[in-house]
């Protein structure tokens, strides 16, 4: 937690130049940076959204991200960007899905115990402690890039990584 | 366990799942994209050859409406603009819009 998103690293800059590619219309530089983030951001998406509809969208993010390329501006991580329109559309997804969907089915994504058991754990949290806890512990992003991502203040999110974190030491201590 | 060890812990549970590169979902985002590529080219295609329609209706409107009046001819000294001539005018413009190359996604 709290690790930059790997920063100045070369695989950003590729990112930042595949994305600017893209954003002028290089199709080959977008299937580029699908074939880049497509696990991650499907990961996301099925950990905190449930497996259910996860790929569709996942794909519905990418579709937007192509539609959007224009507007990229360099700011930050093309994976931070991308996770916030993930986010978006996630949201909005599971507003028009029927509301028992999520959390509870999140448990199926994984096969092993493990990843079972944090799917229960994440069961748990709300939608946003959620998405809070996966951007930050899960994918290594900072508070203030996981506040950008979720579009929320920087004190209330450090406020629901906190109350996630909380939540799943408890769950933790319940389980062997 | 400590802090850090609890934090290692959560880290560890909560990491997204090392994957492969999934290349049929990478084919079907592709795939999509260049459908709303395609579908926004039409579309664009369509507003313009119905703007280029639109102008061209007016066109024929406005010249029937001329050639309707008797008395629109010009008064000038030099060339005299007749309704027959307008009229004419008018249906070129339309002719010259509805055949330019391209213009109704040709």
């Amino acid at each position: 937690m709290g690790k930059p998103a790997r920063s100045g690293s070369l695989r950003e800059a590729e990112d930042h130049d595949l994305a600017w590619a893209a954003a002028r219309g290089d199709m080959e530089a977008f299937t580029a940076l699908v074939r880049r983030h497509e696990s991650q951001v499907r990961a996301f998406v099925a950990r905190d959204g449930g497996r259910e509809g996860a790929d569709d969208v996942a794909q519905e993010t990418f579709l937007k991200a192509w539609r959007m390329a224009g507007a990229w501006r360099g700011e930050g991580s093309y994976r931070g960007w991308l996770l916030r329109i993930a986010w978006t559309t996630l949201v909005s997804a599971k507003r028009r899905r029927r509301p028992e969907a999520g959390p509870a089915e999140a448990a199926h994504y994984d096969s092993t115990d493990a990843r079972i058991d944090a799917g229960r754990a994440l069961a748990r949290l709300s939608e946003a402690e959620r998405g809070a806890a996966l951007l930050c512990f899960g994918h290594g992003h900072s508070h203030q890039e996981a506040a950008t991502i979720m579009g929320l203040p920087l004190g209330t999110l450090k406020s629901m990584v906190a109350r996630a974190r909380t939540k799943l030491i408890d769950h933790l201590g319940e389980t062997p | 366990m400590n802090e850090t060890e609890i934090d290692s812990r959560l880290r560890a549970l909560l990491a997204p799942p090392e994957e492969f590169p999934d290349e049929q979902f990478t084919a079907r985002v592709r795939r999509g994209a260049l459908a709303e590529d395609a579908l926004r080219g039409a579309r664009r295609r369509a507003w313009r050859r119905f703007g280029i329609e639109l102008a061209g209706t007016a066109a024929v409107v406005i010249a029937f409406f001329a050639l309707g009046r008797g008395d629109v001819a010009a008064a000038g000294e030099g060339l005299s603009l007749g309704p027959a001539v307008a009229g004419f005018a008018l249906l070129a413009f339309w002719t010259l819009a509805a055949l330019r190359p391209g213009a109704a996604g040709r």
